[in-house]
C-alpha cells in the first residue's frame, strides 16, 4: 500500500463521513443534552451561589467537568468504531477503490472528529450564553478552553476507536472492544491506580498519582481542564505538586500538550498501519 | 470631683500659656509655608491646619497637635524613613494624602506613619504608594479609621510592608479602613484587646494577621483575594463576627484559618470561594455558630490536633467539598443542643416536619477520605470515579464508627446575616434555557429517522 494520500480523495471521504454521522439522530440528540446539561449547569452555578459572579464560568465548567468525561469518550468511540469498523463485504468493496486505504482511516477519522466536534460545541456553547447573561463574560477565554478539551478528548477516543475497529475483524467484537475501553479509562483505570497509590508508602504513591494522569487521557484532560479553567488553585497543593513534579510551568504545559497530541496520534498512526496490513 | 475638675483645666490652660491656638500652612496668608516649621512653633493642644498642595516633608510630632489637611494636601516624604512620626500621645492626623515613604531597603520598617505614644489618632488619610501604612509599636488606644492605605502593589508579597502593623500596641481601634497591595494588610502582633471593624482589603498576603493576641474583636469586615483572608495564630478568645472572606484564592488559599487559636467565637461570617474555607488546626474549644460556607472548593479543613469545636446553624451549600479531616476527629461537635447545620449535599428528609432531618448527615465521603490519607488524590477530583464513590457510598448508607456526623442536619437552610439577594437575570436564564430546550427539541423531531449508509 505506497498509495499517497490525495487531498481531493481524502475531502471526499471527510464530507462522506461528516454527513453519514450527523444523520445519526444520537449525535443530534448528543448536543442537544449537551447543551441541555451546559445550560442546567451554568444556571446552578450562577443562580444558587451568591458568590459565582467571577467564576460563574469556572463553576460551570467543574460542574460539566464529570458529565463531559463519562458521555464524550463513549460517543467518541461509539461513532467511530461504528464508522470505521465495517462489514467486511463492503470493506473489501471499497479498498478496491482507487483511493488508498490510509486515506480511508484518515478521511473517516476528520468527517468523525468534525460531526463530533460540532456536536460539542454546539452543545457547550449553549451554557457560555446563559453565563456570559447571567454574570457576564469574564472567564469565557477558560470556558473556550474547556470546550476544546472536551472537543480533544473526542478526538483522542476517535483514533482510539479507529484502532479497534482495526485490530479486530467484525463490528460487534469491535463495539464490545470498545465500551470495554471505555469503562476501562473512565472508572477502571482511576480505581486501579488509586488503590494501588493506596497500598504504597511514603511519596512513591504520590509519584504514582502525579504519573498516572499521563496513562489516562481522561485524566490528562481532567487536570488540563481543571488546572486552566476550573475555579482558581482548585487541585490546590496537588496541583503545585504535579506541575513542580513536571519539572515547573513551562515544562508542565509542554509535557500536557505533547501527552495530548500522543494519544490522538499513536493510534491514529496504529490504525493505519494496521489497516494497510490487513489481509482481506 | 468638681475642683478636680477645675485644677485639670487650670493646670491644662497655664500648660497651654492661655489657650489653643490654630496655625495655618500653605497658601496666602498662612502663618508658615512648611509643616515642619509649624510644629516647632506650636505647642501641646494647637491645631494646625495644613491648605491644599504638596509638602515634600518628613514630620515628627513630638506634642500634643491636630494636623488637619483641608482642600486634600499631599505630604510627600523624602523617600527615605517614614513620613510621619509620632511620638507624642493625643496627636491627630487627618485629611492628608501621604506618599513618598522609604521601601524598606534599609530594613526598616518605613511608614506612611509610625506611632510610638498612646491616644493618637489617624482617620480619613490616603496612604499612597507606601511600603508600610501605619506602624504602632509599643503604644496603646491608638485608633486608626477611615484611611485608604495602597501599598507597592507591584512587588511580590515578601517585598511588601504591612497595612497597619500593631506591635505590643494593645486596645488599638483599626476600623473603616480600606487597604489593598500590602503584605499583611491588618497585623496584630502582641497587641491584645485589638478591634478591627469594618474593614474593606484585597490583594494582600493575610487581609488580617493575629499573632499572640487574645481578645480581638473583629467585626464587619470585608477581606477578598488574599492570600488568606484572616490568619489567627496563638491566641485566645477572638471574635469573629459578620465579615466577609470571599475569593482569598492564592496561596495557601484559605479564608479563615485558625491556627493553635482557643476559645473564640466566629459567628454570622460570610466565608465564600475559597479554596478552602476554614482551617482548624491545633485550635481548640471554638465555637462556629450561623455561619454561610458558600461555595468554597473545600469549607472546612480540619486537622486532629483541633479539638472539641462546635458547629451549630452553619450553612453549608455548593462547596465541593464540605469537610476535609486530616487524621481522626472524634471530639468536634456538628450539632449543638439539638441544632445540625444546613447541608446543601444532605439527601435525606424531613417527613415529621420539625425542620431536622430524620437520618444523620455522613460529613466526609468516600473521596474525601482518600484525598485525606494522601493529599495527591485530589488531582482525581471531578472524575467520574470520584462521583461514582460518592454515589456508592451513599447508597450503601454505612457510614463508618469513627466518621464525622451531623446528627441533627437542618431541613433547610438558615437565613444568614446577609440574606440572599435574588440573582440577577435569573428570569432571563430560564426563559433562555426553556427557548434551547424547546429549539433543540424542533431540532430533534424535525430530524428524519434515517439508518445509517454505508460506503
Amino acid at each position: 500500500m505506497t498509495a499517497s494520500l490525495s487531498a481531493a480523495d481524502l475531502l471526499t471521504i471527510v464530507r462522506l463521513e461528516f454527513v453519514s454521522a450527523g444523520r445519526l439522530r444520537w449525535v443530534r440528540l448528543l448536543s442537544a443534552a449537551f447543551a441541555l446539561l451546559s445550560v442546567a449547569a451554568a444556571y446552578a452555578a450562577g443562580a444558587t451561589s451568591e458568590l459565582a459572579g467571577p467564576d460563574g464560568f469556572a463553576r460551570t465548567t467543574m460542574t460539566l467537568v464529570p458529565v463531559v468525561l463519562v458521555l464524550v469518550p463513549l460517543s467518541a468511540l461509539v461513532l467511530g468504531i461504528s464508522g470505521q469498523a465495517t462489514e467486511p463485504g463492503s470493506e473489501a468493496f471499497l479498498f478496491t477503490q482507487t483511493v488508498s486505504r490510509s486515506t480511508i482511516v484518515l478521511g473517516r477519522w476528520l468527517g468523525e472528529v468534525a460531526a463530533l466536534g460540532g456536536a460539542i460545541v454546539a452543545g457547550l456553547g449553549a451554557g457560555a450564553i446563559v453565563v456570559t447573561f447571567m454574570n457576564g463574560a469574564d472567564g469565557l477565554a477558560q470556558y473556550a478552553c474547556f470546550v476544546a478539551a472536551s472537543v480533544v478528548l473526542g478526538v483522542i477516543f476517535l483514533s482510539l476507536a479507529a484502532v479497534i475497529a482495526a485490530a479486530t475483524e467484525r463490528r460487534t467484537v469491535a463495539l464490545g472492544v470498545g465500551v470495554f475501553t471505555w469503562f476501562f479509562f473512565v472508572l477502571l483505570y482511576d480505581g486501579a491506580v488509586l488503590s494501588l497509590a493506596g497500598w504504597m508508602t511514603g511519596s512513591a504513591g504520590g509519584r504514582l498519582l502525579f504519573g498516572s494522569v499521563f496513562g489516562n487521557p481522561a485524566d490528562l484532560v481532567r487536570v488540563v481542564t481543571l488546572s486552566v479553567a476550573g475555579t482558581p488553585n482548585v487541585l490546590g497543593a496537588a496541583g503545585d505538586a504535579w506541575i513542580r513534579f513536571l519539572g515547573g510551568p513551562a515544562l508542565a504545559f509542554a509535557a500536557a500538550t505533547t501527552g495530548l497530541a500522543a494519544w490522538i496520534v499513536a493510534p491514529l498512526a496504529a490504525a493505519t498501519h494496521l489497516i494497510a496490513r490487513r489481509d482481506l | 470631683m468638681t475642683r478636680t475638675l477645675a485644677l485639670i483645666v487650670g493646670v491644662i490652660a497655664i500648660a497651654g500659656s492661655a489657650e489653643a491656638r490654630t496655625w495655618t500652612v500653605g497658601g496666602p496668608h498662612a502663618d508658615f509655608p512648611f509643616i515642619t516649621p509649624a510644629i516647632a512653633a506650636a505647642s501641646s493642644g494647637d491645631v494646625i491646619v495644613v491648605r491644599g498642595g504638596v509638602y515634600r516633608e518628613d514630620l515628627v510630632l513630638d506634642k500634643a497637635l491636630t494636623i488637619a489637611g483641608e482642600g486634600n494636601p499631599t505630604l510627600f516624604g523624602t523617600g527615605a524613613g517614614t513620613v510621619v512620626t509620632i511620638v507624642a500621645p493625643h496627636c491627630e492626623l487627618r485629611g492628608f494624602t501621604i506618599e513618598g515613604s522609604g521601601t524598606g531597603e534599609t530594613n526598616q520598617m518605613d511608614a506612611a506613619v509610625q506611632i510610638t505614644s498612646n491616644d493618637n489618632r489617624v482617620v480619613g488619610n490616603r496612604m499612597r504608594r507606601v511600603f508600610y501604612g501605619v506602624v504602632i509599636a509599643d503604644a496603646t488606644r491608638n485608633e486608626i479609621a477611615d484611611n485608604e492605605i495602597a501599598g507597592l502593589a507591584h512587588l511580590p508579597f515578601g517585598k511588601r510592608g504591612d497595612g497597619v502593623y500593631l506591635y505590643r500596641a494593645p486596645n488599638t481601634f483599626v476600623a473603616r479602613n480600606r487597604i489593598s497591595g500590602e503584605r499583611d494588610a491588618i497585623y496584630f502582633q502582641y497587641a491584645p484587646k485589638g478591634r478591627a471593624i469594618d474593614n474593606v482589603v484585597s490583594d494582600a498576603r493575610y487581609a488580617l494577621h493575629d499573632m499572640f493576641s487574645d481578645d480581638a474583636r473583629i467585626v464587619g469586615n470585608t477581606f477578598s483575594d488574599a492570600a488568606v483572608g484572616a490568619n489567627i495564630m496563638n491566641s485566645r478568645r477572638i471574635t469573629i463576627e459578620r465579615n466577609r472572606f470571599e475569593r482569598n484564592r492564592g496561596i495557601p488559599g484559605i479564608g479563615l484559618a485558625l491556627k493553635d487559636c482557643d476559645d473564640s467565637t466566629v459567628r454570622g461570617n460570610r466565608i465564600g470561594a475559597n479554596p478552602r474555607g476554614l482551617l482548624l488546626d491545633g485550635s481548640s474549644a471554638n465555637q462556629f455558630i450561623d455561619n454561610a460556607f458558600l461555595a468554597n472548593d473545600t469549607a472546612v479543613a480540619l486537622f486532629s490536633s483541633a479539638e472539641r469545636n462546635a458547629f451549630s446553624g452553619n450553612r453549608f451549600q455548593d462547596n465541593w467539598s464540605d469537610l476535609l479531616l486530616n487524621g481522626r476527629d472524634s471530639s468536634t461537635r456538628w450539632a449543638v443542643d439539638g441544632r445540625g447545620n444546613y447541608w446543601s449535599r444532605y439527601r435525606g428528609f424531613d417527613f415529621d416536619g420539625d425542620g431536622i432531618g430524620d437520618a444523620p448527615h455522613p460529613l466526609v465521603g468516600p473521596f474525601e477520605r482518600l484525598e485525606a490519607s494522601n493529599s495527591a488524590v485530589r488531582l482525581f477530583l471531578q472524575s467520574p470515579l470520584a462521583s461514582g464513590l460518592e454515589l456508592a457510598g451513599r447508597l450503601s448508607g454505612g457510614a463508618r464508627s469513627d466518621d464525622a456526623i451531623d446528627a441533627r442536619p437542618l431541613a433547610r437552610p438558615p437565613s444568614i446575616v446577609d440574606e440572599k439577594r435574588p440573582p440577577r437575570h435569573a428570569g432571563l436564564a430560564l426563559t433562555l434555557a426553556a427557548m434551547l430546550g424547546a429549539l433543540m427539541t424542533v431540532f430533534i423531531v424535525e430530524a428524519t429517522p434515517c439508518s445509517r449508509s454505508k460506503v
